[in-house]
């Protein structure tokens, strides 16, 4: 790879190289393998001990740094660099992180659990604190036992938080030590930051650019605050606890948005709540996914029946909402007999999976609905059926609606997110959570062969209109080289002594 | 009253509201009547009976209507005086359910706000002002200052205007309501008179046997 490529450093979690489903996995893969004049180093945090580690990459992925926030190793045991510890760890006395550690953790944890933290104030205490741990062990400062004091004394600020249970105090202080640990690596100069979210894997971009001096742009999906409030709402049960993780996570998205040069929603869905969560509108563009149409356009399908087919590709999981969909085919099969519902997507979630195939079998439609497993040709998949159903109760911009449309299918879906900025016109918009009202449309375009192909025709054209893949591609490449320019010559003295570098460091924790 | 599935005498809630002992209900009566001077009397003795059974939302009720009838007979200072304790009552409610409904503490911190200001306390006033937007924000994050406490100056509009309306008067105040009023602030003190030893945090009392077992692990 040449050297006078341009870096990226690519952010995200649970997701590229390691998790290869999803949207986002889809949107990342796409840009670097259509991105060959840069070179992108990736940072992949793991939540998930069942990652992948044996994966392809192409030769413009230079590095991938994974992290996991499991077990109980250093992230410095993970790296494949040849770094002694040993030092680290015998510099970090207990007076080192009485004296420094604990009043930076202290100021952190202050400002992070305040009402509207100050951005700025907590982006410069990410810095501190990545300073501090790349000189000094984390694992040391982060287990020690007086920081659970710290922790609760700060939550008790808080006449709110503290009437939290114990099991969700200790969850978020969990979390929070397990985040702050990403500090402690350290990440190559790049010439630009993009990450895939506005969540905490993202604090990583605050002392990277500062390291870098480069922008950082950030493509949400779908917009990491909303998902984890429908996530607190359906798994959090006492009402503190979900104030205090919703006021937690807007003081993380509100700093990462504050660093960032540009924002790039998939649409204007999500471009209204980033504007709500107090992004800058003027630094706000909306980049459409595109798709790539030459393996996603209409083909000849050997169907293996001829019964009428609704085919949805989703993963099984509660936010696509597949018991909606079965329970749509329930009343399907009242009006269409012999209908039959194939859901192609890998199960990321064991119970709500069950719970799926629970209601299958309450309902009787063991032979109308069938879960055939993820695949890795979704455009036989959506040729092979006669409409798309599509059931979320949350959505950014999803490929498998513009995918579907480039096969000049007819998709029938909830009205959520971008999908109506990617359907307008060319499919049928209802209600999510109705699966009555999901029913009477796919009868509608099941009955109605005129009404399928007017919508079939005008999904094909207004994807190859709008929606392709190298449209897409090169909005970016485009908003690459512009941010990157206005940037001018970076690196600040790459051979900072470790002199400069540890009076940096004393400076820092002394503000 | 109504015979349960075993034929024994059960009190239903509409037994207990339209029941001839209920101090609150007579006083009520009493004061639809014009009678003021005894209405106040059974409104006090309630709000601490109810006070005695920590029924906080219900003493502040009946607090704030005996000086409700304080006011009607233009008795204002000790009027007032009454309107602060409401106030005291309502926040103290406020902090000790928030754990339990957070829209309940909003709610007390309203009323709270109002009874400040029927009782000129302006200062007070301000501090659950402060409570109620930090909580209102926590709940809502797209939601600023302005908005969160429209409904709180809208109310306290409300307030400006009735006492625009209020006609001061000499009338004494009998020893009999002075008497009744000491008993009764003595009542609001001993009880609720430190408001933070009771509003202490539950959840972290056992924090001491969780920090000694991560100590024993290191």
């Amino acid at each position: 790879m040449g050297s006078n490529l341009k870096k990226v450093l690519l952010i995200n979690w649970d997701c590229y190289p390691n998790f290869a489903s999803g949207g986002v996995y889809t949107w990342t893969k796409t840009l670097i393998d259509n991105m060959h004049d840069y070179e992108f180093v990736v940072i992949n945090e793991l939540s998930n001990s069942n990652s992948n580690n044996r994966y392809s990459i192409p030769p413009n992925v230079t590095k991938t740094i994974e992290v996991p926030i499991f077990g109980s190793n250093r992230l410095e045991e993970f790296s494949k660099e040849n770094k002694t510890l040993l030092p680290k760890i015998l510099r970090t006395t207990e007076s080192v992180i009485h004296n420094i550690f604990f009043p930076l953790y202290r100021e952190f944890l202050s400002n992070i659990l305040s009402d509207r933290c100050n951005t700025k104030h907590l982006a410069d205490l990410v810095i501190k604190l990545h300073k501090f741990l790349i000189k000094y062990d984390s694992k040391k400062c982060l287990e020690h036992y007086q920081n659970w004091d710290i922790f609760i004394d700060e939550l008790n600020k808080h006449h709110l938080y503290s009437h939290m249970t114990i099991k969700e105090a200790l969850t978020a202080f969990q979390l929070i030590q397990r985040n702050i640990s990403l500090f402690s690596i350290e990440v190559p100069k790049v010439d630009i930051i993009h990450c895939s979210l506005a969540w905490l894997p993202s604090l990583i971009a605050v002392y990277a650019k500062m390291e870098s001096n480069c922008p950082v742009v950030i493509t949400e999906h779908g917009v990491a605050f909303r998902e984890l409030l429908l996530y607190y709402n359906a798994y959090l049960f006492d009402e503190p606890s979900k104030i205090f993780w919703k006021v937690f996570s807007h003081n993380i998205v509100r700093t990462i948005y504050s660093i960032t040069d540009l924002i790039t929603p998939v649409c204007h869905a999500n471009r209204i709540w980033e504007e709500g969560l107090g992004a800058n509108p003027s630094k706000i563009k909306v980049i459409y996914n595109g798709v790539d149409t030459s393996k996603f356009r209409p083909i000849e399908t050997k169907r293996e029946n001829n019964r009428p087919t609704v085919v949805s590709v989703a993963r099984i999981d509660v936010f696509k909402d597949i018991v909606c969909l079965i329970q749509a085919i329930n009343y399907v099969r009242q009006r269409i007999q012999n209908v039959q519902c194939l859901i192609y997507g890998a199960s990321s979630d064991l119970e709500y999976s069950l719970r799926c195939l629970k209601t299958l079998q309450h309902l009787r439609l063991e032979d109308h609905v069938k879960f055939m497993g993820s695949t890795k040709e979704p455009e036989k998949a959506y040729n092979a059926a006669d409409v798309i159903a599509i059931s979320s109760i949350t959505e950014g911009f999803p490929f498998t609606v513009i995918e579907a449309m480039a096969c000049g299918k007819a998709v029938v879906t909830p009205d959520v997110g971008g999908v109506r900025e990617a359907l307008e016109g060319c499919g049928l918009l209802v209600r999510s959570r109705r699966p009555n009202e999901l029913a009477e449309g796919i009868i509608k375009l099941l009955e109605d062969n005129k009404l399928r192909k007017q919508f079939e025709t005008a999904a094909l054209k207004r994807v190859r209109d709008e929606f392709t893949l190298s449209k897409c591609v090169e909005q970016f490449r485009n908003e690459y080289a512009n941010l990157i320019n206005s940037y001018g010559t970076k690196y600040p003295e790459d051979s900072l002594s470790e002199k400069k570098r540890e009076s940096e460091l004393a400076n820092g924790v002394a503000q | 009253m109504a015979l349960n599935s075993c034929g024994m005498k059960i009190e239903t809630w509409m037994d207990r509201i339209t029941s001839e002992s209920n101090l609150w209900l007579n006083a009520l009566k009493l004061e639809d009547g014009g009678n003021y001077h005894e209405a106040f009397f059974l409104y006090l003795k309630d709000a601490e009976e109810s006070l005695k059974q920590h029924a906080l939302i219900r003493a502040a009720l009946s607090c704030s209507c005996a000086a409700n009838c304080l006011t009607m007979t233009a008795d204002l200072a000790s009027a007032s005086n009454l309107y602060l304790r409401t106030a005291m009552i309502y926040e103290t409610n406020g902090d000790m359910v928030i754990g339990e409904s957070v829209r309940e503490t909003l709610w007390s911190y309203q009323e709270a706000f109002e009874y400040y200001h029927l009782a000129c306390q302006s200062d007070k006033a301000q501090i659950v002002y402060d409570k109620y937007v930090s909580l209102a924000r926590k709940i809502n994050p797209f939601l600023g200052e302005e908005e969160a406490m429209k409904s709180l100056r809208f109310r306290n509009e409300s307030i400006k205007n009735l006492r625009a309306n209020q006609v001061s008067s000499n009338i004494q105040i009998s020893t009999q309501i002075t008497n009744a009023m000491e008993i009764f602030l003595l009542e609001v003190d001993s009880v609720y008179g430190n408001k933070s030893g009771n509003a202490v945090l539950k959840m972290f009392t056992k924090t001491r046997g969780i920090k000694s077992e991560k100590s024993s692990i290191n």
